[in-house]
């Protein structure tokens, strides 16, 4: 019996051999959707690799994820997360382990891009990157503004014309930028880097108009987020439209619902700002004037009542002795002349 | 003018409700205070049609 099972027996190798042939010949798993559930994550950066098991209630299977998928992957693969994944089933020969090689992969429900959005907002706001106390004031009335916008784009043209409808005094000049692609985050960083470099810039606002969130995406970029946090001049984040929220309006000092708004709540409105200032002159003068007219009616009130005609006329007289007023008896004696002033008068007596 | 004015004002009543100020005394500063009385009232009327002009330009 051993000797016949010795004879019809293959190697481990042939065995293993064999196995990743009918998997890679086998039209269902050479390219194969599964979902599961993340866990056991583990990178290794050298061979820039990440190893995982994907599992459900009842089952799992290992996973590799090898550095070209890597790179093209938007969100972070975490212990717990719930995905879809696209990939071949392979055996590793040597170890006779069968696993996912996976492709693509996305997260279940809300999809790639909105779950590297939660968690890289996570991230920086753990980092304290959104912190109110890191929010520098912008200046009040800016003369010199920077824009990074497109450079034939509609956010560029609505800032440009606000801008010359409320104080033509302010400069803005553009830096203009590729805002959506792969190469917008560098173009993106790169300017930031640019306005800095500038002497006269106080402001400055990073804009792009509406799209969608693959549209919008170069602002939810880690290193765009970064650069604006980092940047030592105020910015203003108007990305999209009113509903669009990007990671660069969390980090940014102040976040406008679009690039014309950017326009309207930093660009001063000199024609406003000039009525204002007259109107509290105005308000200042009346209220000098109806200060000073109420002292002067006071004080004129009063004098009239110390004038001293009033006093003589209530029958009162004043009485002098030698020009000197007399307010005592005892400074007169028998046989002095006296004057005494009454309100229509004046009576010569002489004291007995 | 009128800070000065009524700094004057403000002097000649405080003089009249002094004990020591004599009836002679009294009558001339009485008079001297009506005058400044009088070209204060010139001078709030003159301001006041200043600011008339002004709330009509601010309408």
């Amino acid at each position: 019996m051993a000797e016949i099972m010795s004879q019809n027996a293959v190697s481990v190798s042939q065995l293993n051999k064999y196995i990743k042939a009918l998997l890679d010949n086998d039209i269902l798993l050479s390219s194969i959707i599964v979902m599961g559930e993340i866990s056991n994550v583990r990178h290794y950066k050298a061979g820039n690799q990440i190893y995982f098991t994907l599992k459900d209630e009842n089952s799992q299977i290992s996973c590799v994820l090898f550095g070209s998928t890597l790179s093209r992957l938007k969100f972070e693969p975490s212990d717990g997360l719930k995905i879809v994944a696209h990939g071949r089933v392979s055996v590793y020969e040597k170890r006779g382990q069968y696993s996912i090689q996976v492709f693509y992969m996305e997260p279940q429900g809300i999809g790639a891009l909105a779950t590297a959005f939660e968690q890289l907002k996570e991230k920086l706001d753990k980092e304290g990157l959104f912190a109110p106390e890191r929010k520098t004031p912008l200046p009040q009335y800016p003369e010199h503004i920077a824009v990074i916008a497109a450079e034939h784009g509609a956010a560029i043209k609505d800032i440009v014309s606000i801008a010359k409808r409320r104080c033509p005094l302010t400069a803005v000049k553009l830096f203009p930028a590729v805002v959506q692609g792969a190469l917008a985050p560098n173009s993106i960083v790169d300017q930031l880097q640019r306005v800095q470099a500038e002497k006269d810039i106080e402001l400055v606002i990073v804009s792009r108009g509406g799209g969608s969130l693959e549209d919008l995406w170069a602002f939810n970029e880690e290193k765009v987020a970064r650069a604006i946090a980092a940047c030592c001049i105020p910015v203003v984040s108007a990305v999209g439209h009113e509903i669009d929220f990007t990671i660069s309006d969390f980090v940014a000092d102040l976040r406008a619902a679009t690039p014309s708004a950017a326009a309207e709540l930093v660009i001063p409105d000199l024609a406003g700002l000039i009525t204002g200032y007259k109107q509290r002159m105005h308000n200042l003068i009346q209220q000098k004037y109806q200060t000073e007219a109420r002292r002067f009616e006071y004080l004129k009130s009063k004098l009239g009542l110390l004038n001293p005609a009033n006093i003589l006329e209530r029958g009162y007289s004043i009485t002098k002795v030698d020009g000197k007023v007399l307010k005592s008896a005892e400074l007169v004696r028998p046989g002095d002349e006296i004057e005494t002033t009454l309100y229509n008068g004046k009576v010569l007596s002489v004291v007995k | 003018m009128l800070k000065e004015k009524i700094k004057q004002l403000d002097k000649i009543i405080a003089s009249l409700d002094s004990p020591d100020t004599d009836l002679d005394k009294a009558f001339k500063l009485h008079e001297d205070g009506q005058k400044i009385v009088k070209e204060l009232e010139k001078y709030f009327q003159k301001t006041e049609q200043k600011l008339s002009k002004l709330d009509e330009e601010n309408k």
